[in-house]
């Protein structure tokens, strides 16, 4: 180990999570620009499992506000190992920063995360970009589905005005912004290109993912040095289309060989195969092991998303998510926009998708139209959850202070009442409220 | 577009200003704008006491912009509390150089405000419970790399109408700010509410008018506000509902009408409110 093994303190309070590499990321980063710092505990990955960087979450104050996520690579010492130094060392920080200024410079011409900050001090590498919902988490979770089109589209390296491939692209390494954009997250592995090749300065990537072809054609091109743009191509078309493939398939099941028929077979076992899309990628998935190449992602986005079109009402996908309605339907209600199209997955995670909405409105930052929205929303999961107090209070909040209307409240506070009877809290602002909608009524009499 | 930022609270030892309330950003020597050297002559006892007993959510409702021939200035406050739990503010005042004849000053206003009032809450939550290390970072002056904020990146302040606010604010000379109620102590001379505020909070501090909220104007209650002589009309930067002068609007009048009975009834349970805990120590005091 190239730098101290101890166990140190992170956070405050009564949050403690031992760290191998000795780093105070709450002390190191600047508590007027980072707020919130949250270290993580990520076991995967080369990075991580060499304890050479540290990982947290943490909200950048900068810009807006943003959520971000943070890495901050340890260099490595003066008796570190050869591996740890090609990782770490302080040339290959030094590089890495260098290339990762020049991705934040490129804006939107990179199907990058949004980098925030690269700094590199004595102490390591910070490198913080916007937080994003990462694919594998939702293809594990059967969330996926939707994305398959959009992961063609926004990572097809074909036509880019600027020249990239990724080397590890895979779902971990792919992430969904807000927007549902799809962006690649590791950017440690993202190359742009130098006189017509790639110089991969670190060939880490998941061979047993890729068909036996394709492994065999990267390592004799790596032996020549830098990666020829036309390989290089073919690697990212190949991965790029397996990940897409795994948002409606599920995840590619664990193995330790390369990606063969055998496995493919295994893994498409358990699909529906009613569903077109399933038949999409069955075709490709198996076309792609025969042959080890597969299809430009645009044409493959493009005939996918018109059987999608085509089967509008087949295509309900086994792994996505729709938003439950009382009355039955599954469609958004008008002009309730993204909040009310939000997935119906428990009590926690609907309470905790409001939070944001709930701090803006706090904050003045939503306008009457977002107002009347959260409203909808709050009604929608007051109709779910009618036991919960907290959604009451949400909405006696909006109807209330922000819209100022007695008779909605009154309605709310009966129907709340008749579920949690005998509430005196609730009891006591039915008695208001009466008092205030019948003043109000009076007012408009006159 | 950027804005810098001060920001002040209590429970750190980090500048020599006033003991009461401290600042922590810029913590050095460093050069400050004409309206945030007023902040140093600020009295805060009485400003900072009143607002201990606002609750939460009204206190992140306050706004208060100052003006000057040359910039604008907002402030924000929110709760926090110290190392022993006791609640505590924290004032964030962000401020820009301004042109009047610029025709997004209000959307530039919006979004000050909003840097403002959400680093307000932010930092609330950084200095909850005085933690060691951001104490460190004040004294060492590594809390905050640049006090400078991109604008451009801000979502608009949504709970205020700034466009139109500013373009009144530009049609009378003689205004130093506009503030909700509960921050006209920090200087500003115009209510951002009815005018049954304005003329309720003359008695505690300088009010000269009121942003009358339905005919989107500024409405003086003093000679000390007067129209710009050579004053073309400004264009509103948003459009406004077209009536002719002498139109009659029942509807309008009925809702200020009822606007004004319920501030009085809001007012009115505030202070049973507030006398509560003090008549229940009183019957304490009795016995």
């Amino acid at each position: 180990m190239a730098h101290g093994v101890s166990t140190v303190r992170w956070g405050s309070g009564s949050e403690h999570i031992v760290a191998s590499p000795t780093v105070d990321l709450v002390a190191l980063l600047p508590a007027g620009e980072w707020a919130a710092v949250r270290p993580l505990n990520i076991t995967g990955g080369m990075m991580a499992g060499g304890d050479w960087a540290v990982f947290a979450k943490a909200k950048w104050l900068r810009e807006g506000g943003h959520q971000a996520f943070i890495k901050f690579i340890v260099p490595a010492g003066s008796h570190a190992g050869p591996k740890t130094d090609l990782i770490t060392g302080g040339g290959r920080l030094a590089r890495l920063a260098s290339r990762l200024v020049h991705i934040k410079a490129q804006g939107d011409d990179l199907p990058v995360v949004r980098l925030l900050e690269v700094s590199l001090s004595s102490s390591g590498l910070l490198v913080a970009m916007e937080e994003v919902t990462p694919l594998k988490d939702l293809i594990d979770q059967g969330e996926a589905y939707q994305h398959s089109v959009r992961l063609l589209r926004d990572l097809d390296p074909f036509g880019a005005r600027l020249p990239w491939m990724h080397f590890d692209i895979c779902p971990k390494n792919i992430g969904i912004t807000a927007t549902g954009k799809a962006v690649l997250i590791d950017l440690e592995s993202l190359y742009l290109k130098s006189s017509g090749a790639y110089d991969i300065s670190v060939p880490a990537w998941k061979p047993f993912r890729a068909p036996p072809t394709l492994v065999n054609d990267v390592e004799v091109g790596l032996a020549t040095g830098a990666l020829g743009s036309e390989l290089a191509m073919r690697k990212v078309r190949f991965e790029v289309a397996l990940a897409a493939a795994e948002c409606v398939l599920g995840p590619l099941p664990p193995h330790r060989s390369a990606f063969d028929a055998s496995q493919a077979q295994a893994w498409l076992a358990d699909a529906d195969p009613g569903d077109p899309a399933v038949a999409f990628w069955r075709t490709e998935v198996d076309q792609l092991v025969t042959t080890g190449d597969i299809r430009a992602l645009s044409e493959l986005a493009r005939d996918l998303e018109a059987l999608l079109v085509g089967h509008a009402d087949a295509a309900v996908a086994p792994r996505a998510w729709r938003t439950a309605r009382g009355d039955g339907t599954s469609e958004p209600q008008p002009g309730a926009g993204s909040l009310a199209s939000r997935p119906a997955g428990g009590w926690d995670l609907e309470w905790n998708l409001l939070v944001p909405t709930a701090h803006a409105l706090r904050a003045g930052r939503l306008d009457r139209e977002g107002i009347r929205e959260y409203g909808v929303v709050l009604d929608d999961l007051a109709l779910r959850y009618p036991d919960r107090h907290e959604i009451w209070d949400e909405l006696l909040l909006v109807r209330i202070c922000y819209q100022k209307d007695p008779n909605a409240a009154l309605v709310h506070v009966n129907t709340a009442l008749s579920h949690l009877n005998g509430d005196a809290r609730l009891t006591r602002t039915q008695g208001i409220l009466k008092m205030w909608a019948s003043e109000k009524d009076r007012r408009r009499g006159e | 577009m950027e804005a810098s930022i001060q920001v002040w609270g209590k429970g750190y030892r980090v500048t020599s200003d006033t003991e009461e309330f401290q600042r922590y950003v810029p913590s050095g020597n460093e050069r400050e704008s004409g309206l945030e050297m007023t902040l140093r002559g600020t009295v805060w006892g009485p400003i900072l006491e009143e607002l201990y007993g606002v609750p939460d959510r009204e206190l992140s409702a306050q706004r208060c912009v100052l003006f000057d021939p040359n910039e604008l200035m907002t402030l924000a406050f929110a709760r926090t509390a110290d190392r022993h739990g006791r609640p505590s503010l924290v004032l964030v005042a962000a401020g820009t150089q301004i042109q009047w004849q610029d025709t997004q000053l209000g959307e530039i206003t919006s979004r000050v405000v909003s840097l403002a009032t959400r680093l307000a809450c932010d930092y609330a939550d950084v200095f909850k419970g005085n933690p060691e290390n951001v104490g460190a970072q004040l004294r060492g002056g590594s809390f905050l790399p640049s006090r400078v904020f991109d604008l451009s990146r801000e979502t608009p302040d949504a709970s205020v109408e700034w466009p139109l606010v500013l373009s009144g604010v530009r049609q009378w000379r003689g205004i130093t700010g506009v503030a909700t109620t509960r921050l006209l102590a920090l200087g500003a001379n115009i209510t951002l509410g009815t005018r049954y505020e304005a003329e309720k909070a003359r008695a505690i501090n300088r009010v000269d008018g009121y942003y009358d909220v339905r005919e989107k104007e500024i409405r003086p209650l003093s000679e000390k506000l007067g129209k710009w002589p050579e004053a073309q009309p400004v264009p509103p930067e948003r459009p406004g509902r077209a009536q002719s002068a002498g139109e009659p609007n029942p509807i309008l009048d009925s809702l200020t009408r009822i606007e004004g009975q319920l501030e009085r009834l809001i007012a009115l349970t505030e202070k049973v409110i507030d006398q509560g805990p003090r008549v229940e120590k009183r019957k304490k005091g009795l016995w």
